[in-house]
């Protein structure tokens, strides 16, 4: 009964501050040519400091407006700024859905900044909103990829140019949660992890909290990346083809009754282009991606919107002969979401999903060990936000899981590894965020597992706290602490640079959760809409970590061990646009260790110090130039101490002692040494243009322009250096009727 | 324009110069380390042995190609010992002449037991080696069980295609148990037969694979499993393969046919398991974790026995491919 009575309190807390002369606006901003959702727009009440920003819906609500006739300006970037003149009832909430329209193709100027939110008390520090232009920006090798984008950001390292796994300040890659319309992607790359399975084409926005994330998001340490996809062209139907070196894409999209859908898809059709990403140059890949999107809106509905979306990937490496292996990794991911704006200011949001995972390696007749994975989750969630006349919020829901994970394989030594697991997990979340105060913001939250898939911690507890303090206008200073578990580990091998199998499996009833702890200090200061400056500097705890059992010798010696780790460190961001140039430059400062029984070691993804040097230029006439410089430290190694004989064994012969011996290397303790300095320039420049009645992009890139001879990792049998992606032109293609 | 030359030709400049690859040392520091090896090799008659123990020392060359090494790493002068059933057996260094000289050029030197004596199933044996610099290098390694190995089917007059598959279907499995876990077993099924050549009978033999997959023979190399099958097609295959395609089968004459299960006890599977198995081909992984026994240092003591069970060829059988016996 307690949480009923304290919610019952929080909203008749709010009616208490409904003034009698002001009523709300609600409604939401909209592409006016093909309908889609505007995230992150800005609406305001001019005259005034009244504002919000749209949600990743499009959504916005502003309260506590005075009555009466009122302006609204919207504006977001790429778009014309639009204010339009609304009547607004004492005591009430104005619908109002706004169109805004896109810039000129050929004249618009190159803006990323934009305005500055007009939640300005909101408490968002660690989360970077990247929008399809931040994806574009950077240039590409053979296929656009966000994981790329998201290297890019201060705080997240690689362990180099062929992999798109990435790691959130000093995490590992499987503390990421990916998330496609709020469903988990468990294999979110294809061809051994060089890009995303996640097409740039698809997205309409892209959240990513790299830290201190609010409490309606949860099951990971390190970071979440919410990809919410297009809703497809609600007014015309239309299409685009593109095509790169690697793969070509089709995207369908168009108005059915009271909605609309889309439909992308991408296969490859030439792997030789990456050739240039392995040393082993016979990779016969096949991957293809397929994703839908439904949407309804019925005017009977009462700003009720459905909407079914699926997702397939699949990858295959096929070779073709009985004595080499072959391996599958594929998802398939469903999902039903039902929004709904009531007639108080709440809204609910009701999913059910389904998202499958398989990945299996068949040994044929090689000697490669069999593997076989497989997650099945079905999740049920329900979301409720409440906005007050007082412009706090409450954001409540449920979220149940059922999970099912399912692992055999074999390591190097023969051990069986046999876990068929399966759980529920019912997760309650509460979250109040205090806007009242225009200089001040509160997030108070906690995530309640009620139920938790583990079996050594069925009940976890965990508190969220966001501030943000405005001492000027310019100027904002940000803390957040908050606790973090995991529940779902992948069994990584950190030294597997590029990892052909990944699976997935619920922690074992013998050992603990992971579980973090995030401690977060940010400053932020926007001087105008051509100048942002943003520091953070975090620490994280990490406790019950995984790591695999390296003296796993037999079945019955378990897969993994508990460790424990931590990180820290700082990053600033400056965003600076002049004219039609824009450079946004950043440096990370950072450590990440790894502990176990008393031994510190160093994971390869710790990078010392990484800046990121972006600049973009409008041309005009719809040229575009861009460039990237990135420069890292080298990652840490293991170096070779010497060589040894090592005795190799014919089975069939007598006297294996006196048989043969092969030298090899003698390695030394883990990471203790570092590659030479990572640095590469790339730059891509691209044309847009009209044929008749299509929209062309024609776009040409060239990764490491000085052919910089980045070291990759060096073999273990020769000693000899493998590098990563040399001078590497590429070219696309994209026309859009 | 001679100023924007002058800019364009220091840009180039400097682009050539970071696209230089810097300098990197993927060694440390050299520092000595050991490596031990020994195995126990026993057959169903336990007579007793000899045993041996090779020692080696970690070596650095200039470059990264180990085989440019030509000094042996063989350590000498170490006090090795052999414990067994609490007996202590001094090893004396012993040398052989080295057949491959391609690297080393000297003998091959080892510690060798001065005694004969006998290790049973399920004992217990340990090496100690004292280092002329003091390093003391450690390895225990337990004799695998006796192998209790049974059949699908006897074939009471030898071995045969000729059954009723209906009933005991269409191969023939091999079962054993040794009661433990984590071993690598080596199966071989070998027909021995004569050819008359040039006036006399000259031995050879064949070995039969497990089965045929797309028109190749497949033979199990090793194996975690407790069992191994043999498609009776596979058994034909191999039989008509004994004469190929000479016609004078009767030239021919099966003489019988020999099952050998080699058990490693569990270091030995471990070590061979982690020194031939591979993950997959396209995973880059940039260390190897190689089993190792043997404290104070790298290498194995292990032990392995060999399974022999003598298999008569049913005459009729043998007959049928127009061989004789």
């Amino acid at each position: 009964m307690r949480p009923i009575k304290i919610l019952s309190l929080l909203l008749l807390f709010s009616l208490e501050l409904l003034a009698i002369d002001k009523g709300n606006i609600r409604g939401f901003v909209t592409d006016s040519l093909n309908g889609e959702p505007i995230s992150y727009a800005n609406v305001v009440v001019k005259g005034t400091r009244l504002g919000s920003s749209s949600d990743n819906k499009g959504y916005f609500f502003i309260a506590a407006v005075p009555s009466g006739k009122q302006t609204l300006r919207i504006s977001y970037l790429g778009y014309e700024t639009k204010e339009i003149e609304v009547d607004i009832p004492a005591n009430e909430i104005l619908q109002i859905n706004v169109q805004i329209v896109k810039s000129s193709v050929l004249l618009k100027e190159l803006n990323v900044i934009g305005e500055r939110s007009a939640k300005e008390n909101e408490t968002d520090l660690g989360l970077q909103k990247i929008s399809a232009k931040d994806i574009e920006m950077l240039p590409q090798s053979v296929e656009s990829d966000i994981f790329k984008v998201l290297q890019a950001s201060p705080g997240v390292s690689s362990t180099g140019d062929v992999t798109s796994r990435y790691y959130v300040r000093g995490g590992g890659s499987d503390q990421n949660l990916l998330l496609l319309n709020g469903v988990t992607i468990y294999n979110p790359f294809h061809a051994l992890g060089i890009f995303s399975v996640v097409d740039p084409e698809m997205i309409s926005v892209l959240e990513f909290y790299k830290g201190g994330f609010p409490s309606e998001y949860g099951g990971r340490l390190s970071s979440i990346a919410n990809v919410v996809s297009k809703d497809g062209n609600k007014n015309n139907y239309s299409g685009s083809v593109n095509a790169s070196f690697i793969s070509g894409k089709a995207m369908v999209e168009g108005p059915i009754p009271h909605g609309s859908f889309i439909i992308t898809g991408r296969k490859s059709y030439f792997s030789e282009v990456l050739k240039n990403y392995f040393n082993d140059k016979k990779v016969p890949f096949n991957f293809y991606d397929l994703s839908f999107k439904v949407n309804y809106s019925n005017p009977d509905f009462n700003n009720g919107k459905i909407i079914l979306h699926g997702f397939i990937s699949r990858d295959d490496l096929n070779n073709n002969d009985p004595k080499s292996e072959d391996y599958f990794v594929g998802n398939k991911l469903f999902g039903l979401n039902w929004y709904q704006i009531w007639g108080s200011p709440l809204m609910s949001n009701f999913s059910l999903s389904y998202s499958q995972y398989g990945a299996q390696v068949f040994p044929n007749l090689s000697t490669a060990k069999p593997r076989r994975n497989s997650v099945d989750d079905v999740s049920m969630n329900f979301d409720f936000t409440y906005m007050y006349q007082s412009k706090d919020e409450l954001h409540f829901g449920l979220q149940n899981t059922f999970l099912s994970t399912d692992l055999i394989l074999q390591n190097l030594y023969g051990a069986n590894t046999n876990i068929a697991s399966n759980g529920t997990m019912i997760k309650g979340y509460v979250n109040y965020k205090l806007y009242r105060y225009d200089n001040w913001g509160f997030d108070i939250g906690a995530r309640m597992n009620f139920f938790s898939a583990s079996k050594r911690r069925p009940f976890l507890f965990e508190p969220r706290i966001n501030i943000i303090f405005r001492p000027i206008n310019t100027l904002s200073l940000k803390a957040a602490i908050g606790r973090f578990s995991q529940e779902i580990v992948s069994l990584t091998n950190e030294n597997e640079l590029i990892s052909i199998f990944e699976p997935w499996t619920i922690v074992p009833s013998y050992l603990d959760p992971p579980e973090a702890t995030h401690f977060i200090l940010g400053a932020e200061y926007y001087l105008n809409e051509s100048f942002s400056l943003q520091v953070e500097g975090y620490y994280k705890l990490l406790s019950s970590l995984f790591d695999l059992n390296p003296r796993k010798f037999s079945a019955r010696d378990y897969d993994y061990i508990n460790i424990s780790g931590r990180a820290y460190g700082i990053e600033g961001l400056i965003k600076y646009q002049f004219g039609s140039v824009y450079v946004q430059s950043s440096y990370t400062l950072s450590w990440a260790f790894k502990e176990n029984r008393d031994i510190v070691t160093i994971p390869r993804y710790d990078v010392r110090h990484s800046i990121n040097f972006l600049a973009g230029i409008s041309l005009g006439a719809g040229w575009e130039v861009n460039s990237n410089w990135s420069f890292n430290s080298g990652m840490p190694f293991r170096p070779i101490a010497g060589y040894y004989d090592r005795l190799m064994i014919n089975p069939w012969e007598s006297n294996y002692l006196f048989g043969d011996y092969v030298p090899v290397t003698y390695w030394s303790e883990t990471n203790n040494k570092r590659l030479p300095y990572y640095h590469r320039l790339d730059l891509s420049i691209s044309k847009d243009f009209r044929i008749s009645k299509a929209d062309v992009s024609l776009g040409a890139s060239i990764i490491n322009v000085y052919n910089h001879k980045n070291v990759f990792y060096f073999n273990k049998d020769s000693g000899e250096k493998v590098y990563m992606l040399p001078f590497f032109p590429s070219a696309t293609l994209k026309v859009k009727i | 324009m001679r100023n924007i030359l002058k800019i364009f030709i220091l840009f180039a400049l400097a682009l050539i110069n970071i696209s230089c690859e810097d300098a990197f040392q993927p060694k440390e520091e050299f520092k000595e380390r050991y490596v031990l090896y020994s195995v126990i090799e026993k057959d169903n008659f336990y007579w007793g042995e000899q045993y041996s123990v090779r020692i080696f020392r970690s070596y650095d060359v200039d470059g990264y190609d180990p085989n440019t090494n030509n000094i042996d790493p063989t350590i000498q002068g170490a006090e090795v010992t052999y414990i067994h059933n609490n007996q202590n057996y001094a090893m004396e260094q012993d040398t052989i002449i080295r057949q491959d000289t391609s690297r080393y050029r000297g003998p091959i030197y080892s510690y060798r037991t001065k005694d004969f004596f006998r290790i049973s199933p399920k004992e217990k044996a340990k090496i100690i080696a004292k280092l002329p610099n003091g390093t003391i290098l450690t390895a225990e390694t337990v004799l695998p069980n006796d192998l209790n190995i049974e059949y699908s089917y006897d074939f009471p007059r030898g071995l045969t295609s000729h059954i009723n598959t209906s009933t005991f279907g269409k191969q023939w499995t091999v079962f054993w148990d040794n009661g433990e876990q984590a071993h690598l077993f080596f199966p071989r099924l070998r027909i021995f037969y004569q050819k008359y050549e040039n006036e006399t009978w000259n031995n050879y033999y064949i070995d039969v694979p497990s089965t045929y997959s797309s028109g190749k023979p497949v033979y199990v190399s090793y194996t975690f499993d407790t069992k191994i099958s043999y498609d009776f097609s596979a058994l034909d295959q191999t039989m008509r393969d004994i004469s190929g395609n000479d016609t004078a089968k009767s030239n021919y004459k099966v003489v019988n046919a020999m099952l050998e299960i080699r058990d490693y006890n569990e270091p030995l599977s471990k070590y061979f398991s982690s020194i031939n198995g591979s993950l997959d081909a396209f995973s880059v992984r940039l260390d190897e974790t190689v089993y190792s026994n043997v404290s104070g240092g790298l290498g194995v003591f292990g032990s392995f026995i060999k399974n022999q069970r003598e298999l008569q060829v049913d005459l009729a059988y043998i007959k049928s491919f127009g061989y004789v016996h």
